[in-house]
């Protein structure tokens, strides 16, 4: 072992910020339209409430291109990005942005079609269930990024699992805001309608029902927990592999010490963060984006513990 | 027992300071035999690295005396100034192991000597291995390993400064130049080398604890050489990298030729 007077596991978490970053927005992002999904899963909007949620769908792909702008920020010659794919297969990082791209055209794709109104009930649904696979593999792919032999902290699958499910609660806490503001809009212009005899009834079954029924509501809010069981799964794994790395190279715990206070304040964090989704999720309170801001803060903490925590197997 | 220890202490604290000033006079005559070559490289700007070194022999590897070596960085600093390189980092790195501590220690950010004549030195930059780690990270195939001598390389115009490279070199060779917005590593002087020259740390190295050349010219004039893989560096098998050396710890390290057949 050596100590490089100049770095700190600090050090090496900071200045990987912009990639800690990337790795915190963009699973949390894609994972939005897992909740999307699940919402038209179970249940069969009308036109209208389609068609805003559709049009709101662009945030989780705006947020998908900020993490990439995020990513391209700890590049120092982004230009010559036009070379990314060269080194196809052996470069983790090629494979890492390929598959993330690959998944974003997909949900990108769907999201277009469904802008469009080119998706018929049938054809959404089956489009649904290739937007939740690439919504889950977006996160794994990340992973592949850190598939380097020699960084032997970085060979655990704790990321791989902790950022899924990152995926999963972010995923939720995204959507469900993002369902909530196009059924909540939807909800004020049924009412003013609510003049026409005819469909009275109509709109006050659906203005009671807030859009989302139980069984769309449960599934959400499984789908968060379990988010947050396999975040904290993924995280201990990760840990228990950087200290059984530190044990067999002989260094002290004390060398990530600096770090450590990151990982701890992941758990109360996301925690939080998973309480505040399920409410948002269970009682229709308006807190998704609240959880998610939250949640993000948990999970930047997280990766700045993953960045921190680096050992080569040399100098 | 504790009269016996002092006795030997006293010993080589002596003996520590004959060498030192030993060495200083040395690394005096050695740096003025350096400046003038630096010098001339400095008028035309930095070194011109494009340069057609298919005239070089395959698999050119360096050869470090780690029980020669005094830890003066005068490596480091010949190369540093040689390649015009920032302040904040160098292509040839001195690590340094006191007796008293467990660590390697490393300073980048100075160029001066360690000054520790009870320590242990390991002198290392690329090793422009046959399986480099850092080639293989790389995205967009800007580092990457010349086809005609085998030299690991940057190609600037590729380059979009990832740090990926850095990152996956257990050799901590390659370095992100922030200003110049690409990796930066040691390519061996090739320039040098294709007009028969030495690589700039190999020729200013007063104690002569650097080499290079084929693995049989090391082998031929160094009989002692080992492939390095002694700690703090990472095992051959992961990098496969040229590098020699003759460990201060000999201990269990493996010959040359042992290990170029255990590793086929």
């Amino acid at each position: 072992m050596f100590l490089n007077m100049e770095s700190t596991a600090m050090h090496h978490a900071l200045s990987e910020i912009p990639l800690a970053l990337f790795t915190t927005l963009f699973p949390m992002a894609i994972g939005a339209f897992i909740a999307i999904a699940i919402a038209f899963w179970f249940n069969r909007f009308t036109d209208e409430q389609t068609k805003k949620i559709d049009k709101l769908t662009i945030i989780p792909l705006i947020l998908i291109v900020v993490s990439f702008l995020f990513a391209m920020l700890h590049l120092k010659s982004p230009l010559n990005a036009i070379w990314i794919f060269a080194n196809l297969g052996s470069s983790p990082l090629s494979n890492e942005i390929l598959g993330a791209a690959i998944c974003t055209v997909i949900v990108g794709v769907y999201w277009l079609l469904a802008l469009l109104g080119k998706l018929s009930y049938g054809l959404r649904r089956i489009f649904l269930v290739l937007v939740v696979l690439a919504a889950i593999a977006g996160p794994i792919v990340l992973g592949f990024a850190y598939r380097v032999p020699t960084i032997i902290t970085w060979a655990s699958v704790g990321p791989y699992v902790y950022l899924v499910g990152n995926a999963l609660l972010g995923g939720v806490a995204c959507g469900i805001a993002i369902l909530h503001i196009a059924l909540g809009s939807y909800e004020k212009v049924v009412v003013t309608k609510a003049d026409h005899a005819d469909i009275a009834t109509e709109v006050d079954r659906e203005t009671k029902t807030h859009g989302l029924n139980p069984s769309a509501k449960i599934a959400l809010a499984v789908v968060a927990a379990l988010g947050f069981a396999l975040a904290i799964g993924g995280a201990f794994i990760h840990q228990a592999d950087v200290n059984s790395t530190l044990t067999a190279f002989v260094i002290g715990s004390e060398h990530f010490a600096d770090v450590q206070l990151f990982f701890w304040l992941f758990f109360p964090i996301g925690l939080i963060a998973l309480i505040l989704t399920l409410i948002a999720v269970l009682k229709d309170k308006k807190l998704g984006l609240v959880a998610f801001i939250i949640y993000f803060i948990a999970v930047l903490s997280l990766r700045l513990v993953f960045y921190g925590t680096y050992i080569t197997v040399g100098m | 027992m504790a009269k016996k220890h002092l006795s030997r202490r006293a010993f080589l604290k002596t003996s520590g300071a004959i060498g030192a000033l030993g060495a200083a006079g040395v690394i005096v005559s050695s740096e003025s035999r350096v400046k003038p070559a630096l010098a001339e490289e400095k008028d035309g700007g930095a070194p011109n690295e494009k340069v057609d070194g298919s005239s070089l022999p395959k698999g050119l590897a360096f050869y470090y005396d780690q029980v020669r070596c005094i830890g003066c960085k005068n490596c480091t600093k010949a190369c540093a100034e040689y390649k015009q390189l920032p302040e904040e980092f160098v292509y040839r790195r001195v690590y340094k192991k006191s007796p008293d501590s467990p660590v390697w220690e490393l300073n980048e950010k100075s160029r001066e000597p360690w000054g520790d004549h009870f320590a242990h030195y390991l002198s290392v930059s690329c090793n422009h291995c046959d399986n480099p780690a850092c080639a293989h990270a790389c995205p967009t195939k800007a580092m990457h390993k010349k086809e005609d001598n085998g030299l690991v390389v940057v190609d600037e115009s590729r380059c979009i400064g990832c740090g990926y490279c850095y990152l996956a070199c257990p050799y901590d060779a390659p370095r992100i130049d922030a200003k110049a917005g690409h990796s930066r590593k040691c390519n061996f002087c090739e320039e040098r080398q294709v007009v028969g020259e030495k690589p700039m740390c190999v020729a200013s190295c007063p104690m002569n604890a650097l080499d290079f050349g084929t693995d049989a010219e090391i082998m031929e004039r160094h009989p002692d050489a080992k492939i390095a893989e002694s700690e703090p560096l990472p095992k051959f098998i992961y990098t496969t990298p040229h590098f020699f050396m003759r460990s201060a710890d000999m201990g269990d390290n493996k010959s040359l030729a042992g290990q170029k057949g255990e590793a086929k």
